[in-house]
């Protein structure tokens, strides 16, 4: 039997398996690992199928890289956990082998993924550069609907749902190929950077429900922390005759208790006398003259000024992000004074506006109108005016150490992390997939891979296998559409007339994910939902909604 | 300074200019007076241990301690209130009052004065040295109440118009343009050998004495530190505060009839 058993097993991917304690272990690590993955992977997609702000690209740029690197450490687990039970080690010393080999793998990933980014980035030429800063503006456009592709037309629905969201991932990097891509944007770029602009203030319902929110919040500072600070300013320089008799009469105790009177003093103590006068809050002038009742009562007044000044000050600076305003102003005056203004448009994130903004709003019916016309179209104007000479600038000025290299910079780095991401994610996802089916086996009918070398090449292989398949099911319309077919045979030669191997995967597979994430993301989301607790990964959802912050 | 018993005092100025002062002219600066009771008229008064301290109540407008004020300047009152103050002492605190009534406008007029003061006559300690024969004249040293210690410089103080804590207050004099190394008023020279010995016994006899002519030179200053004491161990006293004058001429006084016996001008 044994002879006959031998030759088979030798060339067997597949054999008996024991149930040992480890593999236990690895189904559960797993599992929770697959888990929260699925979770990062339905939030990743909400980050990157919308127009994330740098900070919310770098949030999820550094979760997922950790999570990567967590995913490959678990690779090695199995290694670690067998050899723990071959040498008998104890669970302290499995711990720490698990602890350290975690560490160094998570390290050595989460450093990878952030060279791999930073390589793309500093290897770009100012071309692709100039390019990826409108693509990642007309990727804006087009999530806020404004702009539409020919032969190529997504409905918001679609754009919500989870193929549109992920073609709105790799977008740009679709788009990249495109033949001669400047020049079929150039007429459209006050268009695209308006929606854009749009886009980012979260849209006219939006930014006016923002508006009234941080104008509410604005009223609120002034009835409940400015004039109560007026009036206490008021009230302390009302009181300023009763401080300096108080403060006087005081000065005339504390002499004669040391048995001298104001004008007897000689001047040989008149400076111990100020420095004690000095302690106690009174800032007489440096050439005081202990008799001086006048001088006395001038330093007392301006000291109460001077506190009451910079007690008036703190308070209202504390609302105002540390500037100050005059005491005594109306609210009209209130809201029409520069600084008030200026913490107004910023809350409301209008950075490239300087107008006065409303405080008074005709009756309700008209008033969203009223916002659209005389706040947020000058807004999205000014946006435009400020962003266009940008976007429009000769391509030398984003090569480096050019005035736009930073932002050319940036925007690939927008570009390219989403896709990359969400690659790594899904790639990660599926292959622990794989894995967790192959554990479940091992432990339900004992069976599993022989060769742990071979289970390491085919464990990959399979989770890629079953991203291909997705490639042939067209869950999706946006893949069926004549523009992206145009974009996938330009992006086979990854930007060159002639496609190759790697454009050719590339495209392959980037057709996959869009397919794939129609049946996973439901699934994905329900799991973060239901079993994370809505955790948000680091991306909160008012960042994207473009909340008031004019209550902070 | 050099003079000639034969001449009148100005006169005799003017001789003390010619041969002291290298020659310089400053005409008109002295007052043209033979006494010196006659230059509180022109505006000059005399700084003494009455007038001294009462520039600080002049120039600040604080007050002053009469009583004390009196004792310590008792040498200094007119004759007839001079009998009256060691009544002040008297343990009858009404009567001391009434008696300070009587004071009252003698100090009132002093403050007058000095109010209205163009300048002062400011006693000097003088030392003479011995007559040197060849060139007729006495090596002069002088120095003003105070000295600074380390220091060529001297202040006019006197009196006191109040103690405290037992130290007495009183306000100075300072000289602008004056200390013991200055040129000016180095020598006394006298041709007349028996104006000169006579001259030396007066003043060895205090029958005479030097005296600065002073004018304001600027606004009285406080001194609203304990650097200004002197008076040492026995006498402890702190100036309240200096008021700077301009000396602009020596005059070498008979204190018997207050007559000017040399008069020399300073050089700018």
């Amino acid at each position: 039997m044994m002879k006959t058993d031998a030759p088979r097993r030798r060339f067997a991917l597949f054999g008996p398996q024991p149930r040992a304690p480890w593999v236990w272990i690895m189904a559960l690590v797993t599992g929770v690992y697959l888990l929260v993955e699925c979770g990062f992977n339905s939030r990743l997609l909400d980050v990157v199928g919308g127009m994330p702000d740098q900070e919310a690209v770098e949030a999820i740029e550094e979760i997922g890289r950790s999570l990567s690197g967590i995913a490959l450490a678990l690779m090695f687990w199995p290694w670690v956990l067998k050899r723990a039970a071959d040498k008998r080690w104890n669970y302290f010393l499995t711990a720490l082998a698990l602890l350290v080999l975690t560490i160094v793998v998570a390290t050595a990933v989460y450093r990878g993924e952030q060279k791999l980014v930073d390589g793309i980035v500093e290897r770009s030429s100012a071309e692709q550069r100039f390019l990826a800063t409108n693509l990642v503006a007309l990727q804006g456009a087009l999530v806020s609907n404004k702009v539409l592709l020919d032969e190529l037309p997504l409905t918001p629905e679609q754009l919500r749902a989870p193929d549109g969201k992920s073609f709105l991932a790799v977008f740009p990097l679709l788009a990249l190929s495109t033949h001669e891509l400047d020049q079929v944007l150039q007429a459209q770029k006050p268009l695209i950077l308006r929606a854009m602009a749009d886009q980012l203030h979260g849209g006219e319902s939006a930014s006016y429900n923002h508006f009234l929110t941080s104008r509410e919040t604005l009223i609120e500072t002034y009835n409940d922390h400015y004039v109560p600070a007026s009036n206490a300013y008021q009230d302390s320089l009302g009181g300023i005759g009763a401080r300096q008799d108080k403060a006087w009469n005081d000065y005339l105790a504390r002499l004669r208790k040391r048995g001298v009177d104001p004008d007897n003093v000689p001047p040989a103590y008149w400076s111990d006398i100020r420095k004690d006068v000095r302690k106690r809050g009174v800032n007489v002038a440096k050439d005081w003259d202990p008799g001086d009742r006048a001088g006395f009562e001038r330093a007392v007044g301006l000291s109460v000024r001077s506190e009451s000044d910079k007690r008036f000050r703190e308070g209202v600076a504390k609302h105002l992000d540390g500037n100050s305003l005059p005491p005594g102003l109306g609210m009209g005056a209130f809201f029409s004074h520069a600084v008030v203004q200026a913490k107004w448009r910023k809350s409301l994130h209008y950075k490239n506006s300087s107008f006065a903004l409303p405080v008074d709003l005709p009756p309700q019916a008209q008033a969203p109108h009223f916002f659209n016309r005389t706040v947020y179209q000058r807004v999205l104007d000014d946006d435009v005016r400020a962003t266009l000479p940008q976007y429009t600038a000769p391509v030398a000025t984003f090569a480096d150490g050019g005035k736009n290299s930073d932002l050319g910079r940036e925007s690939l780095r927008a570009l390219a992390v989403p896709p990359i991401a969400l690659g790594f994610s899904i790639v990660g996802a599926l292959i622990h997939l794989v894995k967790l089916t192959l554990f479940v086996i091992q432990l339900a009918c004992a069976w599993g891979f022989l060769s742990g070398i071979v289970k390491g090449f085919c464990v990959p292989a399979l989770a890629l296998l079953l991203l291909a398949v997705f490639h042939f099911i067209p869950t999706s319309e946006i893949t069926r559409q004549p523009l992206y077919d145009y974009f996938e045979q330009r992006g086979a030669g990854l930007g060159a007339t002639e496609p190759n191997l790697g454009g050719r995967t590339a495209m392959f597979f980037t057709r996959a994910v869009i397919h794939a994430q129609v049946p996973a993301y439901p699934l994905f989301e329900a799991v973060r939902l239901n079993l994370l607790g809505g955790y948000e990964f680091g991306y909160e959802s008012h960042q994207k909604t473009g909340k008031s912050d004019a209550n902070k | 300074m050099r003079t000639n018993n034969s001449m009148h005092p100005l006169l005799r100025a003017a001789a003390l200019l010619a041969t002291l002062m290298t020659g310089q002219a400053n005409a008109g600066a002295l007052p043209d007076v033979q006494n010196v009771m006659q230059l509180e008229p022109e505006g000059y008064v005399p700084l003494n241990k009455i007038t001294t301290p009462l520039l600080y109540p002049v120039h600040t407008g604080k007050p002053y301690n009469t009583k004390f004020l009196l004792s310590i300047g008792r040498e200094n009152l007119p004759p007839d209130l001079r009998k009256l103050q060691p009544d002040l002492e008297d343990i009858n605190e009404f009567r001391v009052h009434a008696l300070l009534q009587q004071f009252e406008p003698y100090l009132n007029g002093r403050m007058e004065a000095l109010r209205n003061a163009k300048g002062y006559l400011v006693p000097l300690q003088a030392k003479l040295g011995e007559y040197d024969f060849q060139r007729r004249r006495f090596p002069l040293s002088l120095n003003m109440m105070v000295t600074k210690p380390k220091s060529p410089d001297s202040y006019h103080c006197a009196g006191a118009y109040d103690e405290f804590r037992h130290t007495r207050l009183s306000a100075c004099v300072s000289a602008t343009n004056w200390n013991n190394q200055n040129k000016a008023f180095q020598f006394l020279a006298i041709d007349d050998m028996q104006q000169a010995e006579h001259i030396k016994r007066q003043l060895l006899n205090k029958q005479a004495g030097f005296y600065f002519l002073m004018q304001n030179d600027g606004r009285f200053r406080v001194v609203d530190n304990a650097k200004m004491k002197y008076g040492g161990f026995m006498e402890p006293t702190l100036a309240s505060g200096v008021l700077p004058a301009r000396v602009i001429g020596l005059l070498l006084v008979d204190h018997t009839n207050s007559a000017i016996i040399l008069a020399g001008e300073m050089t700018p």
